[in-house]
């Protein structure tokens, strides 16, 4: 049986995490923003967009950088043509996903302002399936953490447009959420926050006090404007279990 | 400082849209409607699986057909082929057609064409034909070249690498390589020269220098006699030294041995090894991921080590300096998240203290302890369906 400590210790030899929110690093999604902005574009203008409703925490796990190992393993856990391999990297992403919870939930919770997180949710994709989104599985069925509080709470609502985009109603509640003080919702990859926010609008306009988003990866395109000096930077910081987002420090944890 | 209302980063990081996948019901069906059909003659197209499971898409199909080729494909040969036998691996119904073959082949050997994004777009796709198809038109207008002759003479020349005993698959081949589509430097395709063994999927490959000393070249072939003793595929270059001393042992033990060469794969780089080349074709498999007839370039060899890490369940390394492949090789099997085994007199470097003290890194003393550390590993990438803390 495969331990969580087994298949995730190996990333730390990869994972590269995002930087501290800083002039040039977005305070919301912790990606690459222009050296006098404290958000980048897409966050700033989701926030100009929409007051309210939007995520109150973003926790990205580490950066996915195109043509990386993250990146390539959260896109094949999906869609490679190789169901082992597909399977193999849904346990690898599950162990991480676990890892980063195990130590880190609580974090996040503060963070939110909420002792804890009563039900654990997934951004559904925005095309229809038929069946489990390995997304699903891992959270509701894998990872320890958060499998006993998962439940699907998010449908597909009317609202169409490309996933980059914020809509308010891309996403329905499947029930009233008044009673929830806090939902934790993961996805995988954040690539412009599209999908993760309006999932956090539609939880919010259900009722949930408060959301708080986990994505493994923050997706990062080196060849983009201003990312290739982030991305040097990041590489100077070590990754580690011990740390999240929400707490590194550049100074204490320079390789 | 508040935010200025006016944002000078307009179009950031591109969207990446979801797509469909599978549910595991329907799946099955699919799978089984399409075993259905090859038994009964007329084998359905992705067109027709896709329509008759709802909304779907080709590629959704295209995915249920290749497991239902792997479902009724013959198991893995087992058994090493007798001295002297040339085994070829046999060429499966689920083999690219010659057509996409020489349409994938046209379109790698075109100008400035980025073979890592001809993966993606073969992953993208979920098929050679529509892969191929945009990028052979639109260069052939770009570059004032009628696809058509490209694709001929690719096709000659498949053919005539074929009568050589050299197969090309793809990134969508069934045969493509498990391990290898986990890391991000998968290539597009692969030249092989002998036999695929699924035991390949547990191999070691085995690393060092050109340089050896007299202790080096023992620790390899001391290495590559315990790995062939238990059954364990060594994975090398096939350069002078270590790599040398490692397929070697491990075949004169009656072992099986890949070779994963940083040239076009009909070429023989160091040329004294061309007779260990031509054995292990027989005995067991020759790896290039470079077009027949590649020299060996600066940048070559490091993309060979990429592969012979991604294809390796995990690296040993005997004996390296700080500027050697070998260490190269160890630090981007870390990077692939594969577990690298250092033998212990490498401690004496300062390169290989600090990796022994990474995740992932083990120090070993001989082929017993690797042997452990492996079976550890395969444990690891079994098909576990379950996952616990500790």
């Amino acid at each position: 049986m495969a331990t969580v400590a087994e298949l995730s210790e190996p990333y730390r030899n990869h994972l590269i995490p995002v930087l501290p929110p800083d002039w040039g690093v977005c305070g919301v999604c912790r990606t690459a923003a222009h050296p006098d902005f404290r958000l980048c574009f897409q966050c700033n203008t989701a926030r100009n967009e929409f007051r309210r409703g939007l995520a109150d925490v973003v926790a990205p796990i580490a950066l996915a950088v195109k043509r990386e190992q993250l990146a390539h393993e959260l896109w094949h856990y999906k869609y490679d043509v190789d169901a082992s391999v597909r399977a193999q990297l849904t346990m690898r992403l599950g162990a991480v996903l676990w890892r980063f919870l195990g130590q880190h939930e609580k974090h996040i919770a503060e963070a939110a302002g909420v002792p804890e997180f009563g039900t654990v949710t997934t951004v559904p994709g925005t095309r229809k399936r038929d069946g489990e989104h390995p997304l699903e599985r891992i959270v509701g069925t894998l990872v320890g953490q958060t499998k006993e509080r998962y439940e699907p709470l998010l449908a597909l609502g009317q609202g169409g447009g490309p996933s980059h985009t914020l809509t308010a109603d891309r996403y329905r509640a499947t029930r009233a959420l008044r009673d929830e003080p806090a939902v934790l919702l993961i996805d995988d990859t954040w690539t412009s926050g599209g999908n993760a926010q309006s999932a956090a609008l539609a939880l919010h306009s259900a009722g949930a006090a408060k959301v708080a988003i986990v994505v493994v990866g923050r997706h990062f395109d080196r060849s983009f404007r201003s990312c290739e000096t982030y991305y040097q930077q990041a590489k100077t910081v070590k990754f580690t279990w011990d740390s999240c987002c929400l707490e590194l420090s550049t100074e204490d944890k320079t390789r | 400082m508040s935010q200025p209302a006016a944002h000078p980063d307009p179009a950031a990081n591109a969207p990446k849209d979801d797509e469909v996948t599978e549910e595991d019901s329907v799946n099955d069906r699919a799978v089984a409607a399409y075993r259905l059909s090859v038994q009964a003659g007329s084998p359905l197209s992705e067109r027709k699986l896709a329509s008759m499971f709802g909304p779907t898409s080709r590629r959704w199909a295209r995915t249920r057909i290749i497991e239902a080729r792997r479902l009724a494909a013959p198991g893995p040969e087992c058994e090493m082929p007798a001295s002297g036998e040339h085994a070829f691996a046999p060429i499966h119904l689920f083999m690219m057609t010659r057509e996409e073959q020489a349409a994938l082949l046209a379109w790698l050997r075109r100008p400035k064409v980025v073979w890592s994004t001809v993966t993606e777009q073969l992953e993208e796709h979920g098929s050679v034909q529509e892969a191929t198809a945009g990028a052979l038109s639109a260069q052939g207008a770009l570059f004032d070249i009628e696809p058509a002759d490209d694709v001929q003479r690719a096709a000659a020349d498949l053919e005539r690498w074929e009568h050589a005993g050299i197969r090309m698959i793809s990134v969508l081949d069934q045969e493509y390589p498990s391990n290898l589509r986990m890391i991000h430097q998968r290539p597009p395709v692969l030249f092989l020269h002998g036999t695929i063994d699924q035991r390949d999927a547990g191999s070691v490959a085995v690393v060092g220098t050109r340089q050896a000393t007299p202790q080096g070249l023992d620790q390899a072939r001391n290495l590559a006699t315990g790995l062939a003793a238990r059954g364990v595929p060594v994975i090398s270059g096939l350069a002078a030294g270590i790599d040398t001393a490692a397929h070697t042992t491990a075949l004169a033990a009656g072992g099986r041995t890949v070779a994963v060469i940083g040239t076009g794969i009909d070429r023989a780089y160091p040329a004294q090894n061309a007779a260990l080349q031509q054995e292990i074709t027989v005995k067991g498999l020759v790896i290039s991921q470079f077009l027949p007839g590649a020299p060996p370039t600066k940048t070559s060899f490091p993309m060979r080590n990429a592969v012979m890490s991604g294809y390796a369940l995990a690296t040993v390394v005997i004996e390296a300096a700080y500027q050697s492949g070998a260490r190269m090789q160890a630090r981007l099997a870390l990077q692939h998240g594969r577990h690298v085994f250092l033998m212990r007199s490498l401690l004496q470097h300062d390169w290989a203290r600090g990796y022994a003290e990474r995740p992932g890194v083990t120090v070993v003393d001989n082929a017993g302890h690797v042997f452990d550390g492996l079976q550890r590993l395969a444990a690891q990438s079994a098909e576990s369906t379950e996952l616990v803390w500790a």
